[in-house]
């Protein structure tokens, strides 16, 4: 029982941490003033709950296609949700008329140009891309 | 009549095979995530011991598909337009869901105006969509042909999300208009059997009906509990309404996780001619990443007030299971099966003929096997 205890402690403290090194990095225009943002937030940004960023700028996410390690990464660790459950997520806003999801784009190299091209856009790309014209967040846990 | 059978009978197989090639893939997205085409369907084929219910019927039916296409385009940083086509062969024919134009002033007011969707309960937006759901069927009691929840609305709303901290989130939505609802006279049915005037060959048909000048609204708070939510719904016609003022209020509440979903819902309806409760528990589990269980108990009941009545075709009580299997959260194939106690859905067709001969039995199984899909 005293094992079990220290094993369930264990878990959820590791939890509470962060868990693992997602791999991705999370990008903003370079026009962009935000320089980290929460977890919560960052979910918040794309499931569309919040859709402005604080100077009224629209929020534009952008998403890696679903079936990426990095989209994988993203949803399980920012969004808290796997894959099936973020469609069925997108499935209720898109048909009760409420949202779209964000556009999906193929590679790590049309998020950047995405984010690039509009100031209020934020992606994310695996962490070895570089960062050229974009700015990197720092995600609080 | 022939032209509408023959209709059905083409293109019932029509959407069966579109069903089947539909792949499990992801909306259509154009200019750069500004317009999203998506879409969704059903197929389902259902029998029954005895009386038809629903899309079962006695002896097998294989008519009850349908197919609704979303167009949304977003015209501006604040401005939506959007419109759902829905094909439903059986029932409506091809009807507009909704078309509307969105302004978003914040995330704290959108105003919407056109032909809306009825913010209500948890599957009111999304009554005919299957993917979200674990019953082939929705729960009729609240959001069949009882006049409780409505199929749209014409006219104004407004909507709204707040997020207090610690893991709360709050939206809301507003409307007001004109609501249409399906409806199914079972009153006058038991009206005109008391007074004697049933017609050999006749039966229940659904209708629409149009309630001018409802106000309604609802709240929905997301707890810190990931996945659980609570929500109240109400709606009524407080300023005028041609039979009479008329108020459906209700809580629900719908805890959905990975593996384990649960949903509870109760609504009160009172008007002029009568009074009805309605309430639902299901609860659904994936046994696998696939293979998907589900239990549903059914309640419903009116009174009517026109004279001092009781009918088995004003009651419902149904438990039901259901066996899924998702190919995929777009695609997925429902095995499911019930059990019914009485005849407010459940009833042979021509009703009168059982009627007039008193042979209207109250128990019925029914088996339905389908599929449902969106992309």
């Amino acid at each position: 029982m005293t094992r079990l205890f220290l094993l369930l402690t264990t878990l959820l403290l590791a939890d509470a941490a962060g868990g693992a090194e997602p791999g991705l990095r999370v990008v903003v225009n370079e026009a962009n003033p935000v320089t980290s943002l929460s977890r919560e937030e960052l979910a918040d940004l794309f499931l569309k709950k919040v859709s402005s960023w604080g100077d009224g700028t629209l929020v534009l996410p952008v998403d890696q296609l679903e079936e990426t390690a990095v989209r994988e990464n993203f949803n399980r660790e920012i969004l808290r949700k796997s894959s099936n459950a973020v469609r069925a997520y997108w499935q209720q806003r898109i048909f009760a008329g409420r949202d779209i999801p964000p556009p999906e784009r193929e590679s790590d190299g049309a998020v950047l140009a995405f984010v690039r091209r509009n100031r209020g856009a934020i992606g994310y790309v695996s962490a070895e891309s570089s960062m050229a014209g974009v700015k990197a967040l720092t995600v609080r846990r | 009549m022939r032209t509408s059978a023959a209709m059905r009978r083409v293109t019932a197989p029509l959407l069966v095979l579109m069903a089947a090639i539909a792949p499990p893939a992801a909306a259509v997205e154009l200019q750069d995530g500004k317009l999203s085409i998506n879409g969704y369907g059903s197929w389902g084929y259902g029998a029954t011991n005895l009386n038809d219910y629903l899309v079962a019927g006695h002896g097998g039916d294989f008519d009850s598909g349908d197919f609704a296409l979303a167009l949304t385009s977003r015209l501006s940083d604040r401005a939506v337009a959007a419109a759902q086509l829905h094909f439903f062969p059986e029932r409506t024919g091809l009807s507009l869901d909704w078309a509307f134009g969105e302004w978003r002033f914040s995330d704290l007011l959108r105003v919407r105006a056109g032909v809306l969707k009825h913010p209500f309960g948890i599957f009111g937006e999304v009554i005919n969509v299957g993917t979200l759901r674990p019953f082939f069927l929705i729960p009729s009691s609240v959001y069949g042909a009882t006049e409780i929840s409505g199929s749209g609305v014409n006219g104004l709303a407004f909507s709204g999300v707040i997020h207090p901290g610690k893991g709360w989130e709050l939206s809301y939505d507003l409307y007001g208009g004109s609501l249409k609802l399906h409806v199914e006279e079972v009153i006058s049915k038991v009206l005109q059997q008391v007074q004697g005037t049933l017609q050999p060959g006749g039966t229940l048909e659904i209708g629409v009906e149009e309630t001018k000048y409802v106000l309604g609204g609802r709240l929905i708070a997301s707890t810190p509990l990931e996945g659980f939510e609570v929500r109240l719904s109400a709606y009524g016609t407080p300023i005028r309404e041609e039979n009479g003022p008329r108020v459906v209020v209700g809580p629900s509440l719908q805890y959905t996780g990975e593996a384990f979903s649960a949903r509870l819902e109760y609504f009160f309806f009172h008007e002029t001619y009568q009074r009805a409760h309605a309430a639902y528990a299901e609860a659904a589990y994936f046994l696998t990443e696939k293979f998907q269980v589900g239990a549903r108990a059914e309640i419903y009941h009116t009174t009517p007030f026109q004279a001092p009545i009781d009918s088995s075709l004003f009651e419902h009580r149904e438990l039901a299971a259901t066996f899924n299997y998702w190919f995929d959260p777009g695609l997925v194939v429902k095995l499911s099966f019930h059990a019914i106690d009485g005849n407010r859905f459940a009833f042979p067709v021509p009703l009168d003929d059982a009627l007039l001969a008193g042979s209207l039995k109250r128990t019925t199984f029914a088996s339905i096997a389908g599929v449902q899909f969106s992309f």
